[in-house]
């Protein structure tokens, strides 16, 4: 699904040359819940944007569903975005002064579908997490963690190859961390690829595969081949 | 799509209103002031005789007595006087020949309630009504055989039918004129050519009011010009008004109509041989010359729009551009504060172009916006002028073609103005902002 060999990313002012990334390399396959931790500075979220396209990359290899996006124009990338990435950020991103359905309208207008068939894709979307019955509300009448779900159904709208998730339980109380979580253990369970950025343990712990980075590199992976009910725990082997 | 960026443009419009206000008034304040001025100025520059004028033809003629110390001896006038009017009228090159002059009388309205006023009084030859093709409410207007045969009789113009008989048809009642009184034998129905470029020296931009006198009547009634210039280059032999027209005394408005160029070629001609032959008089003493005007050329040559106010429109037009300039800044500081919501859009799938037609069309949305203001602040500016210069009240209504010129001018300037802050939007760094949020 998504493969990355070599990929460096530097950022460059007149005083100073940072290497967000360097040499980086990553497979994920289809079907995978892969949770990218490291600390702060360390380059998961310079990842995470080359891997939805937002940001280029200066040199090395990057296949999108076997797409080589190297060297894509802006409406090329744009249309590549919109047809495979389903984006979920830890502040939400919903536009206030929309409500729930146009919001999650956004990226299926884009794909240009029919009125009849981005009903049906929102009205299913919205279903799937748990927001059918508050379509007109505005975001600001919700909770943080019903907005948090409002951007997931915005995501899985357009039916994407894989879901790019930065800190989706950042903003939110434990609760409601635990409902999204759940929420995105299930859209895998059913199929969905997710790479999760986060540098919350516990919650990268509940992903199939651990990429831990560390100053623009991946440092290690860990496995977690079976997940306990109750408590999550660590089961599975780290790969150096 | 269209449809969908109308209502985010409108969403945009009910989140900042303030700065969309501001934005929009400026825009219709440019535009206002632009479209008050560009009114009057189109009004003036325009064909007062669009279906005729290219065969209405005036002249300048150096009919020069003497020859003065310090004064060109090839200088022309634009009027003529009463000899050389009567000279020339014997041409048979114009199809139509018109002379006619201004003057002021009282009219004494048949009815005893209704006190004598004032009014203008046109002294024109049976030529003047086909020449200018005035239209008719009532009656006709009389022929050269009336001129001579029976010449107290009068057309009135529509304003003054409606002041004396109160619209009705007057024709065959009398009119007393001054000492005189007049049998009515036509009304004239509305006749605005603007600007009046029959006689452009006694104001361009008035209106012909009162009555009309055949011109024969000229040496009985004694009635000098009133209002516009009258040129004597000597002074007369006697105190008499007979006297003052075999003086070279100008102040007549000729105007002829010819067919076709050979017509306008032998007209030329023939001014040349009547210079010629009035030299040989004495009575014409400067070089003999000429310049022939075509009706457009004629209102270019008196300057009928002054230079004052074509630098007047240009300064209109600069603050315009200065409001733009405005709202570049507000613009920007609009699409710049929407930078969590584009880089969101641009996450999602909307590409640069989709994001820069969206907001293309939201300027678009403020420019109609604008130039809807723009017309109100264009009807207040027009008002004001009228109020101000009694003179312009015809050139200063506003019509659908200047309505629509002022929405396409205010969205077009407005297209301009906000290219460079969508750019500026489409262009910020998306993984940034979605961060930031």
């Amino acid at each position: 699904m998504l493969s990355m060999k070599h990929v460096s990313k530097i950022f460059q002012t007149d005083l100073i040359e940072t290497h967000a990334l360097r040499d980086f390399n990553l497979q994920v396959a289809t079907g995978e819940f892969v949770a990218v931790t490291g600390p702060s500075g360390s380059g998961k979220t310079t990842f995470l944007n080359i891997a939805g396209l937002l940001d280029p990359f200066e040199s090395g290899e990057y296949l999108l569903d076997g797409v080589d996006v190297s060297h894509l124009s802006d409406d090329a990338a744009s249309a590549l975005r919109n047809e495979k990435i389903g984006f979920i950020f830890q502040s939400f991103n919903l536009i206030p002064d929309l409500n729930l359905f146009d919001n999650v309208d956004v990226p299926l207008r884009y794909r240009g579908f029919k009125a009849a068939e981005r009903k049906r894709r929102i009205e299913q979307a919205l279903e799937t997490v748990g927001l059918s019955g508050r379509m007109k509300h505005l975001p600001s009448q919700l909770s943080g963690g019903q907005q948090q779900r409002v951007a997931i159904a915005r995501a899985l709208a357009g039916e994407p190859k894989i879901l790019l998730a930065d800190e989706p339980t950042g903003n939110l109380d434990s609760l409601m961390a635990r409902q999204v979580l759940e929420l995105l253990e299930s859209l895998n369970e059913a199929g969905a690829t997710i790479i999760m950025v986060t540098h919350d343990a516990d919650l990268a712990r509940r992903a199939r595969r651990n990429v831990h980075v560390l100053d623009g590199r991946v440092d290690d992976y860990t496995l977690y081949d079976s997940i306990d009910q109750m408590g999550h725990q660590n089961t599975g082997l780290t790969t150096p | 799509m269209m449809a969908y960026h109308l209502k985010l443009a409108w969403l945009s419009f009910k989140k900042t209103p303030v700065m969309s206000s501001l934005i929009i008034g400026a825009i219709g304040l440019g535009i206002g002031v632009c479209i008050s001025l560009l009114t009057v100025y189109v009004l003036m520059i325009k064909d007062p005789a669009p279906s005729f004028s290219d065969r209405l033809f005036t002249y300048k003629l150096n009919n020069e007595p003497k020859l003065t110390e310090g004064r060109s001896p090839d200088m022309v006038h634009p009027l003529v006087g009463y000899r050389d009017a009567m000279n020339l009228l014997k041409s048979d090159i114009p199809v139509n020949q018109s002379l006619h002059y201004q003057t002021a009388e009282v009219v004494y309205p048949a009815a005893s309630d209704q006190s004598p006023v004032t009014r203008q009084l046109r002294l024109a030859n049976a030529g003047f009504f086909a020449v200018h093709r005035i239209p008719f409410l009532y009656g006709t207007p009389w022929t050269d055989t009336d001129e001579l045969s029976d010449p107290y009789q009068t057309v009135l113009t529509r304003s003054l039918n409606e002041a004396i008989f109160a619209g009705e048809n007057s024709v065959g009642q009398s009119l007393q004129i001054g000492p005189n009184y007049y049998k009515i034998i036509g009304v004239m129905d509305n006749y605005k050519p603007m600007p009046l470029y029959l006689e452009t020296d006694s104001g361009a931009f008035n209106e012909i009011k009162g009555a009309l006198v055949p011109f024969s009547l000229t040496p009985t009634l004694e009635m000098r010009k009133s209002g516009g210039s009258t040129r004597c280059m000597k002074d007369p032999l006697e105190n008499t008004f007979a006297s003052f027209l075999e003086t070279d005394c100008y102040w007549i408005h000729h105007w002829v109509e010819l067919d076709n160029t050979d017509d306008v070629t032998r007209f030329k001609q023939y001014l040349d041989d009547y210079s010629i032959e009035q030299q040989q008089f004495s009575r014409h003493l400067g070089v003999p010359k000429h310049e022939v005007y075509d009706l457009i050329s004629w209102l270019e040559d008196r300057q009928v729009v002054n230079q004052d106010y074509r630098i007047l429109l240009s300064v209109a037009f600069l603050f315009l551009l200065v409001c733009l300039l405005n709202c570049i800044g507000l613009l920007l500081a609009k699409f710049l504060g929407k930078s969590g919501e584009i880089s969101l859009r641009r996450a999602v799938g909307g590409s640069k172009k989709m994001i820069f037609r969206q907001y293309m069309v939201e300027v678009t949305m403020i420019g109609f916006l604008g130039g809807c203001v723009g017309l109100l602040v264009a009807t207040i500016g027009l008002i004001g002028i009228r109020a101000m210069y009694r003179n312009y009240e015809q050139l200063t209504h506003l019509n659908l073609e200047l309505g629509i010129i002022a929405i396409l001018l205010a969205i077009g300037s407005t297209i301009i103005a906000g290219l460079f802050p969508v750019w500026q939007a489409c262009r910020l760094p998306v993984s940034q902002h979605l961060k930031s949020q």
